[in-house]
């Protein structure tokens, strides 16, 4: 059986996903920043701005695993395992 | 000069004169416009120790450098800074939409408005020329009324009013200043300084343009800005906009709920910025020389509250949704509408109604306070009342107008525990118990408890950093923070717009094009923290001290967040000690939070050594 992982989006990366839930399947070793690459492959360019800056993660968003936030620069040495649920928020900088 | 006018408009309403001063070079590039001007200007010119409501209390209007230029996303601001009612220190709120630009064109970059009118007025600046005309008609209008009959009285349906409604002429410490029906200088109670003073509005006209010094570098320029504010850096503005907080901020146990009980929003998906765009939403528009068009108009649309319209934000959402218990969005489109009409802060004014709604439950406010009202969570019709209530100053209302610091002294019976304020301003929509970057930027914010003059909360939301853990290196990061909110806010940008400026470099660019004064991105900064130390000179001669900042409301430091991501978080008075130090240290400031002589000789502010001199040890 396929592993996969289950996905949240909120705000724009939702709008972008077209689904504010999904699952993605799970290689062995794949990291956060190498899903948040699988699945802008999957969901086109608009998903991939508002999730990645070059190849790392945008600046102004969370990711969070399992209800934690991940901090940006471990989002490539963070392996994920079946049955996680990865999240994705932007944050909005200047308040309103 | 270009870009800036250089004239100042002094006006003394007791004696009913008016005169033109002037400010040069220097004073523009060392601080700016905007923040800088205002923070400036209100220190020197304000008697120390004087009451807010003394009408000695200079009310100052500012615009910034790049206000009435084509620079995207800055043409239309302006800033006003008077002593604040609500903490009696820095009084300073930011509004937008067509007014600042309106200022310059009239032929001014600063009002400075001082004494009490004997009868209610409103100031008419046309063009250079200056009228104080009766306002006898228009006290006891709402803002919209008073906007509308001052068009009508001038004959010009273009003229541009910025003025109080019915909170600022009672006195509400959290009345406001709107502008274009949806704008507001929101914060701080300045517009019970405006009342205060029987000055119900300036209304503007004006014609004059705008000079640039380098027009051919500025439009290449600015034709990029444009390209970038369009692009998807401010996308998630346009499309959701910042209501798309809602479910975030719930999903990351940061939306402070019922009074700060909770940091979770059970009902949070009925009040989503996704609910709000599927069904209130009937338009999006923009301010002045805005590509990004951020502005939400919601209408509501059935039951008692059909029919009202506001301009939508996370923050006002926040404070009349989740923060009241309250999932009719409806009832919180009417209360933002009615904060619109009323001139209350919206921010404000729904975290007193959750204050005096957890009073009531506590039976420590009745039914009969209330007017008949039943005070519960969750109860939007309530809500909505107690609104007006708190602008008209009836029954509670009376008490809640004073905001929840001096409401919770009055109502006793251990309210204090639960009013959540810092230095007598209400907090805003992020619950700093688990995010300790952000509770020290509210703990030091020179306004009191709040987001805009920081933003840190972002270095704990991103992952930057530790959320849940109490560093001393935060103190660097909300420094650096600052001093680029006070950057922006002096030339002023859009905050929403902050992605599109590729930090201090792109600024000073901007700036030598229009001012044609030379500014490098080094400078820039400097003038950034030169601006907040002379704010903390100004807080601190008005008497805070480093105990004004380890104070933050006793929920923050005691009450655990029951449940969800954040779950079990609180700051204790050890976090605030790490912070604090960390943050004192960065700036280069002693223990108590006082800048040095040295760093005030390094930031060209050896003039005001004498206020540190008075208070150090
Ligand atoms: S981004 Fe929104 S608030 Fe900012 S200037 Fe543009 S329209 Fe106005």
């Amino acid at each position: 059986m396929t592993e996969t992982v289950q996905l949240q989006y909120f705000g724009s990366v939702r709008a972008a996903a077209c689904c504010a839930e999904e699952q993605a399947p799970l290689a062995e070793n794949t990291s956060v920043l190498q899903l948040l690459h699988q699945l802008a492959d999957a969901h086109g360019e608009a998903f991939r701005g508002e999730v990645l800056s070059g190849e790392a993660l945008r600046d102004d968003l969370t990711a969070s695993v399992n209800g934690a936030i991940i901090q940006h620069a471990a989002a490539e040495d963070i392996v994920l395992q079946p049955g996680d649920t990865v999240a994705l928020f932007p944050i909005f900088p200047g308040g309103g | 000069m270009n870009a800036y006018t250089g004239k100042i408009l002094y006006i003394d309403l007791t004696c009913g004169s008016c005169k033109t001063g002037f400010y040069d070079e220097a004073m523009a590039g060392d601080y700016i416009g905007g923040t800088g001007f205002g923070v400036k200007m209100l220190i020197d010119h304000l008697k120390p120790g004087l009451d807010a409501f003394d009408p000695g209390n200079p009310l100052i209007y500012v615009s910034g450098a790049t206000t009435g230029t084509i620079v995207p996303c800055t043409a239309s601001k302006f800033g006003v800074f008077a002593k604040s009612p609500a903490t009696g220190l820095l009084g300073e709120a930011y509004s937008t939409g067509q007014w600042g630009a309106e200022l310059r064109a009239a032929g001014y970059d600063v009002l400075v408005i001082t004494g009490k009118a004997p009868k209610p007025v409103y100031l008419f600046i046309d063009d250079g020329t200056v009228q104080i005309r009766s306002a006898r008609k228009l006290w006891g209008k709402s803002t919209w009324e008073a906007e509308q009959a001052i068009r009508d009285e001038l004959g010009d349906q273009n003229i541009r009013v910025s003025g109080i409604g019915r909170a600022g002429e009672n006195l509400n410490r959290l009345a406001c200043i709107i502008n274009d029906r949806f704008r507001a200088a929101g914060r701080t109670g300045l517009g019970a300084v405006m009342g205060s003073k029987n000055l119900k509005a300036v209304a503007l006209r004006g014609t004059q343009d705008v000079s640039v010094a380098d027009p051919e570098g500025l439009m290449a320029f600015c034709r990029d800005l444009f390209e970038r504010a369009k692009g998807p850096a401010t996308a998630k503005y346009r499309t959701l906009g910042t209501p798309a907080n809602m479910l975030t901020m719930s999903a990351q146990g940061a939306l402070p709920t019922r009074n700060y009980r909770e940091a979770e929003f059970e009902k949070v998906e009925n009040v989503s910025g996704e609910r709000l765009n599927e069904q209130f939403i009937t338009k999006i528009q923009g301010c002045s020389a805005c590509p990004c068009r951020c502005e939400h108009i919601a209408k509501a649309r059935e039951g008692r509250f059909k029919g009202a319209v506001s301009r939508m934000e996370y923050e006002p959402m926040m404070a009349f949704g989740p923060y009241c218990g309250v999932d009719d969005m409806n009832a919180i489109i009417k209360a933002i509408e009615s904060c619109n009409i009323y001139g209350v802060d919206a921010i404000g004014a729904g975290i007193v109604v959750g204050f005096a709604m957890e009073c009531y439950e506590r039976g420590l406010i009745t039914k009969e306070d209330a007017g008949g009202l039943e005070l519960n969570f969750g109860n939007g019709e309530a809500m909505v009342e107690m609104v007006r209530k708190m602008s008209e100053r009836e029954d509670i209302g009376d008490i809640l107008a004073e905001g929840v610091m001096r409401a919770a002294e009055k109502i006793g019976g251990g309210a204090a525990h639960f009013a959540m304020h810092i230095k007598g301003l209400e907090l805003t929509g992020y619950d700093i118990r688990g995010l300790k970057t952000a509770a020290l930027g509210y703990a030091v914010s020179r306004r009191g408890g709040d987001h805009q003059r920081h933003g840190s909360y972002g270095w704990d939301l991103s992952g930057k950093v530790d959320r849940f853990k109490a560093e001393p290196g935060r103190g660097a990061l909300v420094m650096g923070d600052e001093d680029m909110y006070a950057v922006i806010d002096s030339m002023i940008i859009c905050k929403f717009t902050r992605t599109i400026w590729q930090g201090y470099e792109d600024i000073a660019k901007v700036y030598s094009l229009v001012t044609g004064i030379p500014m490098e991105a080094d400078q820039l900064r400097l003038c950034g923290e030169r601006m907040s130390n002379l704010a903390r000179l100004f807080n601190i001669r008005e008497g805070m001290t480093r105990r004004d900042d380890e104070l933050l409301p006793a929920r923050i430091h005691e009450d655990p967040i029951p449940g969800g991501a954040a779950k079990g978080s609180v700051v204790t008075p050890e976090d605030m000690a790490i912070l604090l130090d960390g943050y004192y240290a960065a700036r280069g400031w002693d223990n108590q939070g006082v800048p040095t002589d040295e760093k005030l000789d390094e930031l060209g502010l050896g003039a005001y050594a004498s206020i540190a001199e008075g208070v150090r040890a």
